[in-house]
């Protein structure tokens, strides 16, 4: 039994604008579509007979309509807002959306001339909870999930589930909330939904529209002979969905390998509180895709694209910032937590000396994902679950030499036998690097001078050491010091502490 | 499945199911597996809460005393959990990993991090805070210099956001001090202090503070492990 989800998102150019410009949500806003073959290229070229293509509801309200010419809505509604967006820019949204919505199904499509989406969720629903009221167990949960998954990434949407991808959308586009078709229960539903579901020409909605058919059920009575000729190419799909044949395959979705989310600003931010911002939004819908595609990021680039006209000379108007992970990471929480450290590691002005315009925020290098099983009698350790973001974020404020572990070198030279390497390095621990004589604890980088020379016996003496790759009259020995155990290094009457032994 | 029948299977296995993470901290002391010590400490072992380990010795960066019993505490800790980690917060740059691995230490799960002395109080409290680790070690003269220089908190509030990280994920955290690093304008809010001498086979450790009050004042001695250490300070 097939299942398929549709998910149609409302507004989207109108909710992409405000994804751009949070300080616009609430106000009544217009939207003009620019496409390749021609149109404004930003609010500036707008004319007044240029025609909108989306409202929101809020000027909806103040009577203003898609197709009127902004003058015309102005004059509806002083206080409306025009804003431009590029056709490319609501394919990449449902580009993005429909990565985020392969944590759902194995299987996402994207409807680009309806603004839709379609996922196949046969078989997923067991995965969550399940309702009495259910007809398949689980779908009313991950109904709520999906729709809980593209409203948190800043989108309205209605979601249904059905027995396949057409009527899945009609009952997704005709409903005013979202909802589960039980299986087999298409027809019946079908039939009450409205004509204009079909999408066909507008003259062959009119004409039925006259003839008193304002419902599929009422399609449905009428002869078909005569009826394929008057819809014309769109007859076979309309006929298949009348008839309830709904098993044409999805068109997958293959997403790309480079992972990349791109902010374009309305106001130039020359701060890292409103920075921090804009990337909370970048890390949520990365850390969607990456979830959806169970994969985590081993590096982040970051590009700022800057003012041209601000720039100070000799510089590029762009600057790009790059974060090496040491331990794959894929959250939200953490992207944006070492994200902020490496900034707060920098310094503004050489960051970004003029204001940014736009954000990019890549993944170049997605990982596949570990997954672990867990086991139902032994915890999951603490270590596993905390390490990899910290070691992140540490990595990212201190720099890569200064986080790790210690691993023994294969050097006799003392100042040599120890160095901090990445956490995680599998580095083989040979017994032959540790003498059986007693070995310091702390080596100093700078040697401490000694005040006197000590007048202890020395307990341990060693010298010519790694002779044959350096000339060396020091020696060093082992004495006690004002209460700790000392190494100190003694050249001609110099004497100067290395290191503790304890 | 349904809940109902879920939760039959659950009662007819019985108490070996964990739910979720492990409970941070585990159990509620650290022993250090050095009977001596164990003894003399309130417990038997560590408290999950801010210790200092006052060396006594005047030498700079060497904190005799105190390092052994910190990696004393580190040592106890891989052995009796092969997936714990420690953090060992070194601003100067001086642990040796040859003696680390010769004080039975496992390299492999002891995240050493080297900040630079005005941000190492930040990243003490992040460290801490992260609930990833059962020990914390940090070596604190040049976190007091830092903060003297008025680079950094004061270490009095680094105690406290330290003791309040510690509380939260049940972690023990040791702070080795020196005398040159301690000139403090108010007593630090540790939950024990203890101080330590060395000499050439044994610690002299006394504890002169204890939130319970459960001093020992006078200095005991302490003979030096044996076990890892073959070497001159193990003597027959």
């Amino acid at each position: 039994m097939r299942r398929i989800t549709a998910i149609v998102l409302t507004s989207l150019r109108v909710c992409l604008v405000r994804l751009r410009n949070p300080d616009l949500a609430g106000a009544p806003l217009a939207v003009v579509v620019t496409r390749h073959d021609g149109g404004p290229r930003d609010e500036r070229a707008l004319l007044g007979n240029t025609r909108l293509d989306e409202v929101s509801d809020e000027a909806w309200e103040h009577g203003v309509r898609p197709g009127q010419t902004v003058a015309q809505a102005r004059a509806k509604s002083l206080s409306l807002r025009v804003r431009v967006v590029h056709e490319d820019e609501a394919a990449l949204a449902l580009a993005s959306l429909a990565e985020a919505l392969l944590a759902f199904g194995a299987t996402t499509s994207i409807l680009a001339d309806r603004d839709a989406l379609l996922v196949d969720v046969t078989g997923c629903a067991h995965l969550h909870a399940a309702d009495a009221k259910d007809a398949v167990p689980g779908e009313s949960a991950l109904l709520l999930a999906i729709e809980q998954c593209v409203v948190g990434l800043g989108y309205r949407c209605r979601v249904a589930i059905a027995d396949g991808p057409e009527v899945a959308w009609a009952v997704a586009a005709s409903s005013r909330q979202s909802r589960v078709l039980a299986p087999g229960r298409g027809p019946s539903i079908l039939a009450s939904l409205p004509v204009s579901i079909l999408r066909l020409e507008e003259s062959t909605t009119t004409w039925l529209q006259k003839l008193g058919v304002s419902t599929l059920g009422e399609l449905q009575r009428l002869p078909r002979a005569s009826l394929g000729s008057r819809l014309g190419k769109a007859h076979a799909r309309v006929f298949a969905l009348l008839d309830n044949e709904d098993h044409a395959p999805l068109r997958r979705f293959e997403p790309r390998e480079v992972l990349e989310e791109r902010v374009e600003l309305e106001y130039g931010v020359e701060a890292l509180e409103p920075l921090f911002f804009v990337l909370k939004t970048l890390c949520d819908r990365v850390s969607a895709r990456l979830h959806g595609r169970c994969l985590s990021a081993a590096r982040l680039d970051v590009e700022l694209k800057l003012d041209r006209a601000l720039v100070p000379e000799g510089r590029e108007p762009f600057t790009v910032l790059s974060v090496p992970l040491p331990m794959p990471i894929h959250r939200t929480g953490e992207l944006l937590a070492v994200l902020r450290a490496r900034f707060e590691a920098e310094t503004t002005r050489e960051l970004f000396p003029a204001p940014i315009l736009a954000v990019t925020l890549r993944v170049p290098e997605p990982v596949a994902r570990a997954e672990k099983e867990l086991s139902l009698f032994v915890a999951e350790s603490r270590a596993e679950r905390s390490l990899g973001p910290l070691l992140a974020e540490l990595t990212a404020l201190l720099g890569p030499g200064a986080v790790g572990t210690l691993c023994l070198h294969d050097r006799w030279a003392p100042e040599e036998r120890s160095r901090i390497v990445p956490a995680g390095t599998k580095h083989t621990r040979r017994s032959s690097f540790v003498s059986s004589a007693a070995e310091p604890v702390r080596w100093l980088p700078e040697p401490l001078a000694c005040k006197e020379m000590p007048a202890s016996t020395p307990l341990v003496r060693f010298a010519q050491v790694d002779w044959w790759r350096r000339r060396s009259e020091a020696e060093h020995v082992m004495l006690w010091i004002e209460g700790a155990l000392a190494i100190v290094e003694l050249e001609g009457v110099r004497a100067r502490i290395r290191g503790f032994v304890d | 499945m349904t809940s109902e029948a879920l939760k039959d299977v659950l009662r007819a296995i019985g108490s070996r199911i964990h739910q979720g993470v492990e409970e941070a901290g585990g159990a509620p002391h650290l022993p250090l597996d050095w009977p001596e010590l164990d003894a003399l400490l309130p417990d038997g072992g560590l408290p999950r809460a801010v210790v200092e380990l006052a060396s006594l010795a005047p030498i700079p960066h060497a904190y005799p005393g105190a390092t052994s019993l910190a990696l004393a505490a580190l040592r106890a800790t891989h052995r009796r959990d092969a997936r714990a980690w420690c953090a060992w917060i070194d601003p100067e740059s001086t642990l040796y990993a040859p003696g680390l691995v010769q004080a039975g230490v496992e390299l492999d799960r002891l995240l050493v991090v080297r900040p630079p002395p005005d941000k190492a109080a930040r990243v003490a409290v992040k460290v801490v805070s992260s609930a990833a680790f059962e020990v914390v070690a940090i070596d604190m003269t040049s976190l007091v210099h830092a903060s003297q220089r008025k680079r950094a908190w004061p270490p009095e509030v680094l105690v406290r956001k330290l003791a309040l990280a510690a509380e939260q994920t049940g972690c023990t955290v040791l702070l080795l001090t020196e005398p040159g690093s301690t000139g403090r304008a108010m007593p630090w809010p540790v939950a024990m202090r203890v101080e330590i001498e060395r000499t050439e086979d044994a610690l002299r450790v006394r504890i002169p503070k204890e939130r319970r009050g459960r001093v020992a004042l006078r200095k005991t001695e302490v003979p030096m492990r044996r076990g890892e250490r073959e070497g001159l300070l193990v003597s027959a």
